[in-house]
């Protein structure tokens, strides 16, 4: 069976948090080089993408699209907590 | 001196950062007997519970700073006087590759809630946390267990996991927070523990022999 899609915002946020999170734990040295070098989203284009993927099976796809809820978390989370790493982006 | 979640490696084992592998080991096996279960010099001095936490990190200490390739990507990731950045790249050539993709839906991708899997393995536990919206971050800070050990249960990287006693805490902790029943899911995660190693190897880790 399948589960139901949350359509619920603060839960749809908290799986987008999350899943990108896990991005940092899963690849911490891919994301640390990515932010060096200024090529963050190129270098895990294809984790982002999995990732997404999944926000976007779980998540209604009219709030899914509308709030942009997985790239915010993707600058909130990602970006953010990486602002310790030296880098031309700052 | 900073409190034991912030402290590094180095710290923890009380060493300098370039300490030769032969100080390395020394204090290893320093901090090994001090912080002992039946150490009489702890006595009534530290929490069993503290000692244990500190008794994890110099197992790790230890496990990180005993492989030169691993002690010198932590030490990319210290990034002392910008030697981080050139170390980091030389890691960048050759990227460790997870055994599972840390967003994959899993095995519990298409159960309902209450439906109990026919097995607790690595992905099961993935799809678990993520049907609740939990990254590892948020279950490593509910179980105090370290997020890099909670991604190599995901991982069932058996290699980088701690001895069995201490795996089978982690894995019961993991189970309440994404609500299994530790009865079913610890023994059924430690079968899969149980077959990544054979049980001499994971002995000799544990007392730091090669």
């Amino acid at each position: 069976m399948t589960l139901e899609p949350i359509r619920d915002p603060i839960r749809a946020e908290r799986l987008a948090r999350a899943l990108v999170s896990d991005l940092m734990i899963y690849d911490p040295d891919k994301v640390r080089v990515g932010i060096r070098r200024d090529d963050l989203f190129e270098r895990l284009a294809d984790e982002i993408a999995r990732a997404r993927k999944h926000f976007q099976e779980r998540v209604d796809p009219e709030l899914a699209g509308k709030q942009n809820l997985f790239d915010r978390a993707l600058v909130d989370v990602l970006v953010y907590r990486s602002r310790n790493v030296p880098s031309r982006i700052w | 001196m900073r409190p034991l979640a912030d402290q590094d490696h180095y710290e923890i084992l009380e060493i300098p950062r370039g300490a030769s592998p032969s100080a390395v080991e020394r204090a290893y096996r320093l901090a090994r007997t001090t912080f002992a279960d039946d150490s009489l010099a702890l006595y009534s001095v530290v929490d069993p519970r503290d000692a244990e936490a500190i008794r994890l990190r110099v197992e790790e200490a230890w496990r990180v700073l005993s492989d030169p390739e691993a002690r010198r990507r932590y030490d990319a990731e210290l990034e002392p006087d910008g030697l981080g950045e050139r170390l980091a790249i030389e890691f960048d050539a050759e990227p460790i590759r997870p055994a599972a993709s840390p967003a994959s839906p899993g095995a519990l991708g298409d159960m309902a809630p209450g439906e109990r899997p026919s097995r607790y393995d690595g992905p099961t536990f993935r799809a678990a946390r993520l049907r609740h919206s939990l990254g590892l971050d948020q279950i490593a800070e509910i179980t105090k267990v370290n997020p890099r050990y909670l991604r190599y249960i995901e991982e069932e990287n058996v290699d980088g996991l701690p001895a069995r006693v201490y795996v089978r805490g982690f894995v019961e902790a993991y189970s309440r927070v994404v609500g299994f029943d530790p009865g079913y899911a610890v023994p059924s995660y430690m079968e899969i523990f149980d077959q990544g190693a054979p049980t001499a190897v994971r002995r000799s880790r544990f007392l730091g022999r090669s």
